[in-house]
């Protein structure tokens, strides 16, 4: 019975020293490998990033927080390819920046202190949120929010979420349909030249034949 | 290895699709809260990308998303392990997916996108990977009900609108996502119409000169070599 209980412990604990310490995404990078991911954003948008690093240390068999390990994040507009954040952080935080023009963004994030031939493995929890969460530290500073009140502002979160996704659609409905008049303008513009060409080319030729043939003295 | 793209696959996914929505709904009945991560994300070619969800404890359900935003055909090829590496969801060339599968292991389940397809194509995935931690309403605390404050029954029609409403939001919120990935297709198709017309009519256009010029030069030669046999 005891050596039951002590292997049960036992697994559990194994189980635990290779928990995450974030329930939530995560994903690997080897070395200085780098992960971006774009998002559209509308302008003046505050975006806020919420990441945790762990480091794979061979010398615990498991993945650790390692106060040495430091990751950059660049935040880059995708068409102009400006720089507008570029941060080397601590292995565990947050990151804010907020968008200067609205469109695609690329967020990238890659551990700075790996050199080129370095192995070292690295575990990164993200969460990213489009909207300024200095509300909701603010709000529950004190912690007695309840959780109907939890509830509703993830609700107020959402409804943000889905208006700034229709004025996303409706600017890119907007490109759209005058992408497609331009194409439909154009259909006719192509054609005509065409036609002008063909009426060009028959011209030469009608008139490249006739001096042939009146040279030959045919006509 | 590659499966042919059949019939019988792509019914058996809708039929998935169609289940695990209505089991999705369902389980929106009972009080649950929920970890949800959405990214956008570049799959280069021939890249492998994986992204990773822990499950702590058993029986929790875990609902991904995915939808190729912008890239050559618009498909992808998506494979989904368990912490014991058995595929619990495999896929090939598909455009979008929602699926919602019970976790019934306890550690890391992968989630990993191929663009083997893809010669050169840079594809953009859109994903959601949602872990939901399902609270029964009974199992709240004594304290919990006592903060709750003012009488039982106003706070119970409150939860349940509240269940309602955020059902309601995430149908929005799918229908949109759903909008968004179609017209970014539409765009796309747009874009090649507008450059297929312009070069068909540039090769029309250099077809019609060099026919003229071939024509004139088959002529000049008729009469010119044959001189003798016709005039």
């Amino acid at each position: 019975m005891a050596i039951n209980v002590t292997r049960w412990s036992i697994c559990l604990l194994v189980l635990l020293s290779i928990l995450p310490s974030v329930f939530g995404l995560y994903f690997y990078l080897e070395g200085s490998e780098q992960k971006c991911f774009t998002e559209e954003l509308p302008k003046e948008t505050m975006v806020t990033g919420e990441y945790t690093a762990e480091e794979w240390s061979e010398e615990h068999n498991k993945f650790i927080l390692n106060k040495e390990v430091g990751i950059e994040v660049i935040v880059d507009e995708l068409p102009s390819g400006n720089r507008i954040y570029s941060q080397k952080l601590s292995p565990k935080g947050q990151f804010k920046f907020t968008s200067a023009e609205s469109g695609q963004h690329a967020i990238c994030l890659f551990t700075s202190t790996a050199g080129w031939f370095s192995s070292t493995k690295i575990r990164l929890n993200l969460d990213l949120a489009i909207r300024d969460i200095m509300d909701d530290a603010t709000e529950a500073s004190d912690g007695t929010l309840s959780e109907l009140a939890q509830r509703v502002r993830d609700l107020n979160h959402k409804v943000g979420d889905i208006r700034r996704e229709q004025s996303y659609l409706r600017d890119h409905e907007r490109e759209f349909r005058d992408k497609s008049e331009a194409t439909n303008g154009h259909t006719v513009t192509w054609t005509i030249v065409q036609l002008v060409v063909l009426a060009i080319t028959c011209a030469w030729q009608m008139r490249h034949l006739r001096g042939f043939f009146e040279a030959r003295k045919m006509i | 290895m590659t499966r042919p793209r059949s019939m019988p696959s792509l019914a058996a996914a809708t039929l998935l699709a169609v289940i695990t929505t209505t089991l999705f709904s369902w389980s929106l009945l009972i009080s649950s809260t929920a970890e949800a991560t959405a990214l956008t994300y570049n799959v280069g070619a021939h890249e492998r990308a994986c992204f990773y969800a822990w499950a702590d404890v058993p029986k929790k359900k875990v609902a991904f998303y995915f939808a190729v935003q912008s890239g050559g055909s618009f498909d992808i090829d998506v494979d989904v392990r368990d912490p014991n590496q058995k595929q619990i969801l495999s896929l090939e060339k598909e455009r979008q997916g929602d699926f919602v599968f019970t976790a019934n292991e306890v550690g890391e389940y992968s989630f990993c996108f191929s663009n083997d397809m893809s010669t050169f194509a840079e594809k953009a995935i859109d994903f959601e990977i949602t872990v939901e931690n399902e609270k029964r309403a009974s199992s709240l605390t004594q304290a919990e009900k006592d903060k709750a404050r003012g009488p039982q029954a106003q706070t119970d029609a409150m939860d349940e609108s509240l269940f309602r409403l955020t059902g309601e939001l995430a149908r929005i919120d799918r229908m949109q996502k759903h909008f968004r990935t179609r017209e970014n297709r539409n765009f796309s198709t747009v874009i090649s119409t507008d450059s297929r017309i312009f070069w068909f009519s540039l090769v029309e256009s250099v077809m019609i000169v060099g026919m003229a010029m071939v024509q004139v030069y088959v002529v000049r030669t008729f009469f010119s070599g044959s001189r003798r046999t016709h005039v």
